[in-house]
């Protein structure tokens, strides 16, 4: 920043700080229900990702136009779900964090991130930065060389900047921080080049890192003897999406991804607490409990997509009353739902079409029952031959975040039907932006209908879909759903979607200027309900699935927001 | 066909009376045959092969099946499986020939989205990758 810039950005914070919002932790635990604000990433600290506003229905869904676009100049992954806070619009991307006028599409301020130039080759599966936590006129962000920021609202200065790890050690940061109990809490990403999970809480005023907690066991702690001899040291459980919090529990619930290397057979055991769900203790990183969905996992079954809080009823059987429950749709391809108050597995069906890993759930003990390719896979170190696994790396379902619609009990989600050729190498951990995971990837396989993907209503009381929309390619976005019943979601080739909440019905489509990976939401100003989506994508997917329908996509990141013509029903 | 089928191919082909005419029918179609041996009894480096094998000793197929490890740690996961992809990186199928300083020089310093490699890869590892890629596009 130039001297002149610098002198300009404290005089604007001088006059800011007068102005500042008065946003505060009651704000952020009302989220879900006020309809000007979107204050957390998730829509709510449950992250149901669910507007209640009713003004876009089924019936004029069709009259939906573009109000606003603004480029983000940037060919990244536009993977990032902006705030909304007393009408302006925040926006992250991995290079810069912007301000907008919500109402108009006017940047600003835009402010750029220092990166270094090799940073890219850290990033696993693509470059991207998916939002912000936000409080008393602070934004809260990482940044994908590993550190955390506290940006000002009023100008985007940094605050406070914090080295989370080291990028060259195979760290890196995508996710949003959350805060939850007063504290600000981030996980890290790098499973795919033989890092250590953790997670850390820091004070969100000075940056002070308060605690730090690893996410594979030690040998000497609980579930050191999960491992072979030190593969925990390089054992992944990576941190990479943002958690949920219950502030009544005073639990965070934080997912940890696949181990490192894929391999399980280098690792043994279960790997704790490799793809997992840890509840935890936000003013110290105690772990309460935890559930392990996939242990010793060989399928980079990541267990950190969203973990969604609902109260769902008669879920543990009929007159059970309502149980407090965090659901998940596991990359392995179950729908997990789980009782948030100690761990308990309520039920785990599936919800990919094809899944040949496993027969299923044993509920009693909660783990899976493998079949004889999972059996053989587990102490198999080097192989011949490809297997072919359903569902593949890609999982049932990747990062992007299911919404649920707490008045109807639906989740709608976009799911992967996709296999893989895999076969199992042993590999030596190499420094430096490397991959080490211990197997060779033969290609991935459309199942014979040629369907690769689904938007999906998921019943998590019955554990069934209400619907599905088969399409070629799986939808690479986030879902939102609103109270008039509509669910919003987008393509890969960029065209921003809505659908009938109450069977799949496509209502709308518009053809944005990207493929759509960004995080839909939906917010109010005046009486009028908007909808704001970004469009950008180069994912993992278009990089490696070898999909014949996800060609000719422009990169290039940009914003949209919709509305009814002047709110009109 | 993938290159891992080719190599393995290569394995039960102990028939042939020339070594190097084995490893390049390996990794060739029958189509681009006649150049490639043309260019080995040149000893003149198709796709500059030249300065690998100077840097790395063994057979062009071998050396293509190192660049592949290679590419598989390092490059896969934005190029592609086999260099196919739809995303993130340049379609690497399509890459002239010509251009390799124009390789290194990107695959060193980094442009846009491709990270810079210089400090991570040393000159002979990408000369590797650059044969892998020979390898699958079947240059001649």
């Amino acid at each position: 920043m130039s001297p002149t810039k610098q002198g300009l950005a404290a005089l604007t914070l001088a006059l800011a700080t007068t102005v500042a919002s008065a946003q505060g932790l009651a704000d952020l635990r009302n989220d879900a229900s006020t309809a000007g604000n979107v204050t957390t990433y998730g829509m709510g600290w449950s992250q149901q990702r669910h507007a209640a506003g009713k003004q876009i229905t089924p019936a004029n869904a069709h009259k939906l136009q573009a109000v606003w676009n603004l480029s983000l100049d940037n060919s990244a992954n536009a993977s990032s779900q902006p705030l909304i806070i007393d009408g302006t619009m925040y926006v992250a991307s991995h290079t810069h964090t912007i301000a907008v006028d919500a109402l108009t599409g006017r940047q600003k301020w835009k402010t750029p991130i220092e990166l270094p130039n090799d940073i890219a080759g850290y990033l696993c599966c693509g470059i991207q930065t998916r939002g912000f936590a936000a409080l008393d006129g602070v934004l809260y962000r990482t940044t994908i060389d590993a550190h955390v920021l506290a940006v000002s609202m009023a100008d985007g200065k940094t605050l406070w900047k914090q080295k989370a790890a080291d990028y060259k050690e195979g760290y890196s940061m995508t996710h949003a921080p959350l805060i939850a109990g007063g504290v600000l809490i981030t996980g890290i990403s790098g499973g795919e080049y033989g890092s250590r999970g953790f997670l850390n809480g820091w004070d969100l005023k000075t940056g002070e890192k308060k605690w730090h907690r690893w996410t594979t066991a030690a040998p000497g702690e609980p579930g050191g003897d999960t491992w072979k001899g030190d593969a925990h040291k390089t054992g992944g459980a990576p941190t990479w999406l943002t958690g949920t919090y219950d502030p009544e529990l005073d639990l965070v619930y934080w997912g940890t991804g696949n181990g490192g290397p894929w391999n399980a057979a280098t690792r043994g055991g279960d790997s704790l607490y490799i793809n997992s769900v840890l509840a935890i203790k936000p003013s110290t990183g105690a772990i309460v409990w935890f559930y392990q969905f996939s242990p010793g996992d060989p399928y980079d079954y990541d267990g950190v997509n969203e973990l969604v809080l609902a109260d769902l009823p008669n879920v543990a059987g009929a007159g059970s009353g309502t149980t407090k429950v965090l659901m998940q749709a596991n990359r392995n391809g179950y729908f997990y739902v789980i009782d948030r108050t100690n761990g308990k597995l309520i039920s785990a069906n599936p919800f990919a079409r094809k899944i040949n890993w496993a027969k299923g759930i044993d509920k009693a003990t909660g783990r899976p029952i493998d079949t004889d390719m999972t059996a053989m896979v587990r102490k198999t170190e080097e192989m011949k031959d490809f297997i072919e696994v359903w569902p593949s790396a890609f999982g049932g379902k990747n990062w992007m975040p299911m919404s649920y619609d707490p008045t109807r009990k639906l989740v709608f989600l976009n799911s992967i039907d996709v296999g893989m050729k895999v076969k199992y190498v042993k590999q030596q951990r190499q420094p430096g932006p490397n991959w080490y995971l211990g197997l060779e990837l033969g290609g991935f396989v459309s199942p014979e209908d040629g369907n690769r993907g689904a938007l999906v209503a998921w019943d998590p009381v019955a554990g069934k879909p209400a619907w599905r929309v088969n399409n070629k390619s799986p939808f690479w976005a986030g879902v939102l759903s609103t109270g008039g019943g509509v669910v919003f979601t987008g393509s890969q080739s960029g065209q921003f979607l809505a659908f009938d909440a109450k069977n799949g019905k496509k209502l709308w489509s518009f053809q944005t200027g990207s493929g759509i990976s960004g995080l839909p939401i939906a917010w109010e100003k005046d009486g009028r309900q908007y909808v704001t989506v970004l469009s950008g994508s180069a994912t993992v997917y278009a990089a490696l699935a070898g999909d014949p329908d996800v060609t000719n996509v422009a990169a290039g990141g940009s914003v949209w927001t919709f509305a009814l013509p002047s709110g009109k029903k | 066909m993938p290159i891992h089928r080719l190599t393995h191919r290569l394995t039960h082909r102990s028939d042939r009376d020339d070594q190097d005419d084995r490893t390049v029918r390996s990794v060739l179609s029958d189509r681009k045959r006649n150049a490639w041996a043309l260019a080995l009894c040149l000893a003149a480096a198709p796709w500059g092969a030249a300065s690998a094998q100077d840097a790395n000793p063994g057979t062009v197929a071998e050396q293509a099946e190192a660049g592949r490890k290679l590419y598989i740690n390092s490059c896969q996961r934005c190029h592609g499986i086999n260099l196919a992809s739809n995303g993130i990186g340049t379609d690497l199928r399509v890459f002239p020939q010509a251009e390799k300083a124009r390789f290194i020089r990107s695959v060193t310093n980094g442009l846009r989205a491709m990270p810079a490699w210089g400090a991570n890869l040393k000159p002979e590892q990408m000369d590797l990758i650059w044969v892998y890629m020979g390898s699958v596009n079947g240059w001649k």
